[in-house]
């Protein structure tokens, strides 16, 4: 561990896999990470909804975040998870494809995030981050959502 | 000084969970954290004395070695006879409680855990 400067802190990151890439989540936002469920599709719904799960007497909708990056789906494994994510006061679980580990970062190795070149649109990446041999993409969790569609993924809340 | 806490598991979600919920403690120097995914090379470590712990939590089914037998070869040390031991489990039963008390485990914890719990049991068993 290299001694932190004055310049720079250390924050701490969740990181996940979606196919090749490295996404990365600041651990204050996490509420927690569940083995996958069954999730029960409600109609009317943005597409990447791909339902609600029960867990312990609460409904959280859950985000098909591949579909969501515009990524091709794929088959469910042992390693599928879902990460219960508050966003704007609303719990979220994100489907990924495999948890990796929680992460300090120094915030002095932060990059921009690319204009191209990434599978997904950068508009949800806030930065970019080194870790290890890896790059990882550190999301904005709010910006994958329209207002408006927090407010009806909170109506679905309420309706369950 | 901080205690030094190990998690065994071939999970790395598991892993991660718990350190989601040891984040606390972690970050005020209470406790130090590391992780294994593979007991053997955790018991390798051990061995060599390259590795050390106030206090190791352990999944039972893992593929190179199970957590239980792991315990016992850890306990089975010197070194570490008294170190205490929370077993990590999908199911307890009797039977597995017992090798356990035999082997000298301090405690079980069934997942998915509660992190609430975790972190009491943990701050209880290490006294901080």
């Amino acid at each position: 561990m290299q001694e932190n400067t004055l310049q720079s802190r250390r924050e701490r990151y969740l990181t996940f896999f979606l196919g090749e890439e490295q996404y990365g989540i600041a651990i204050d936002k996490i509420k927690e990470i569940i083995a996958m469920m069954k999730v029960t599709n409600v109609p009317k719904t943005p597409s990447y909804i791909r339902g609600v799960i029960n867990l312990r007497g609460s409904i959280i909708p859950v985000v098909d975040t591949r579909l969501r990056f515009g990524m091709e789906n794929r088959d469910e494994d042992m390693h599928t998870a879902i990460v219960i994510v508050e966003v704007d006061r609303v719990n979220i679980g994100f489907i990924v494809d495999r948890v990796e580990e929680v992460a300090s970062i120094d915030t002095a190795n932060l990059s921009e995030p690319p204009k191209f070149g990434s599978q997904i649109d950068s508009d949800f990446i806030c930065a970019m981050a080194q870790i290890g041999e890896n790059v990882v993409m550190l999301l904005d969790v709010l910006k994958l959502f329209e207002a408006d569609e927090l407010v009806s993924l909170e109506q679905i809340q309420k309706i369950n | 000084m901080a205690k030094r806490v190990i998690i065994v598991d071939d999970s790395r979600a598991v892993v991660a969970t718990a350190e989601l919920a040891l984040d606390g403690l972690i970050q005020s120097g209470v406790i130090e954290f590391k992780s294994y995914l593979n007991p053997l090379e955790l018991l390798n470590a051990l061995e060599n004395g390259s590795e050390n712990f106030d206090l190791l939590i352990s999944d039972v089914n893992m593929p190179e070695m199970n957590g239980l037998d792991l315990s016992r070869s850890i306990k089975s040390d010197e070194r570490y006879k008294n170190k205490p031991i929370i077993i990590l489990t999908t199911e307890s039963s009797e039977q597995m409680k017992m090798t356990g008390k035999e082997i000298g485990v301090t405690g079980w914890m069934v997942k998915p855990f509660n992190d609430e719990k975790l972190v009491k049991s943990i701050k209880m068993i290490l006294g901080v």
